[in-house]
């Protein structure tokens, strides 16, 4: 990993079209501002990874534990057309 | 909204890993991922089966990997107002400004406790259904579960029908 130091307003650039810059900085909150082309799209890490983590564990699932809320949604349905 | 499912018979469903699935999904109409599904960035076509025996419950297959299959679902059916947003880079993506040329589907989680089967609001997969070409969105700024309880859901919904009913017998 490339470790840069930047003072508020600084910024860094990468590639030709991304810059990111520190807007500010309060107590240990690091507010900084990305600008991109459109068809890069820019997230949080974390979310990122829980989406990734997620994805993964959703693969091929187990059918069998799905009977039950299979069932409701029928109930459900049902009721809906009485 | 009418979408292109393709219908499969309860021993498809259930025979995923059979060595027909990929033959038998190269015939139907397929949607291509142009950056895969987020962990599985490498596959770009996939077809959504519809099981009857399962719905609302449908199957996001892939066609390049017989190993590789989602449960899904319309997020409408857990969340009656559902709505997502497209920032620039999805509407890119799918190829169009408006999420009405769009349909969204939740990928289901199903663990071994099948009270937290849940479905991922906050990163639908998005469809535009006149190219067939689809997207995972992370939607920004918008307040979704990674992990929605399906079943909570569920009970809430049963339970106002149950009370209502009650009450007017009553």
């Amino acid at each position: 990993m490339l470790v840069l130091s930047r003072k508020p307003n600084e910024s860094i650039i990468i590639g030709d079209y991304v810059e990111i810059k520190v807007v500010e900085v309060r107590g240990e909150q690091v507010k900084l501002g990305i600008t991109a082309p459109r068809d890069i799209p820019v997230h949080r890490k974390e979310i990122y990874e829980s989406i990734h983590s997620q994805n993964k564990s959703a693969a091929n699932p187990i059918t069998e534990n799905m009977d039950k809320l299979s069932k409701l949604f029928k109930k459900k349905k049902n009721s809906a057309d009485e | 909204m009418i979408f292109n499912f393709n219908f499969v018979s309860k021993e498809v469903g259930e025979g995923m890993k059979s060595a027909s699935i990929e033959k038998t999904v190269c015939g139907m109409d397929q949607i291509f991922f142009p950056e895969g599904i987020i962990g599985f960035g490498e596959y770009k076509k996939f077809a959504i089966l519809k099981e009857k025996s399962r719905e609302p419950f449908l199957w996001l297959q892939s066609a390049e990997n017989q190993e590789l299959s989602f449960i899904i679902i319309d997020p409408k059916e857990i969340d009656a107002n559902y709505a997502a947003s497209l920032c620039d880079s999805d509407k890119a993506i799918l190829e169009t400004q408006d999420i009405s040329d769009c349909q969204c589907f939740s990928i289901v989680y199903v663990p071994k406790d099948s009270d937290k089967i849940s479905a991922n609001l906050l990163a639908p997969i998005v469809v535009n259904r006149q190219k067939n070409v689809a997207k995972q969105v992370i939607l920004q700024d918008q307040e979704y579960s990674v992990q929605h309880i399906i079943l909570d859901e569920m009970m809430r919904k049963i339970g106002e029908k149950d009370v209502s009913s009650f009450a007017e017998t009553k």
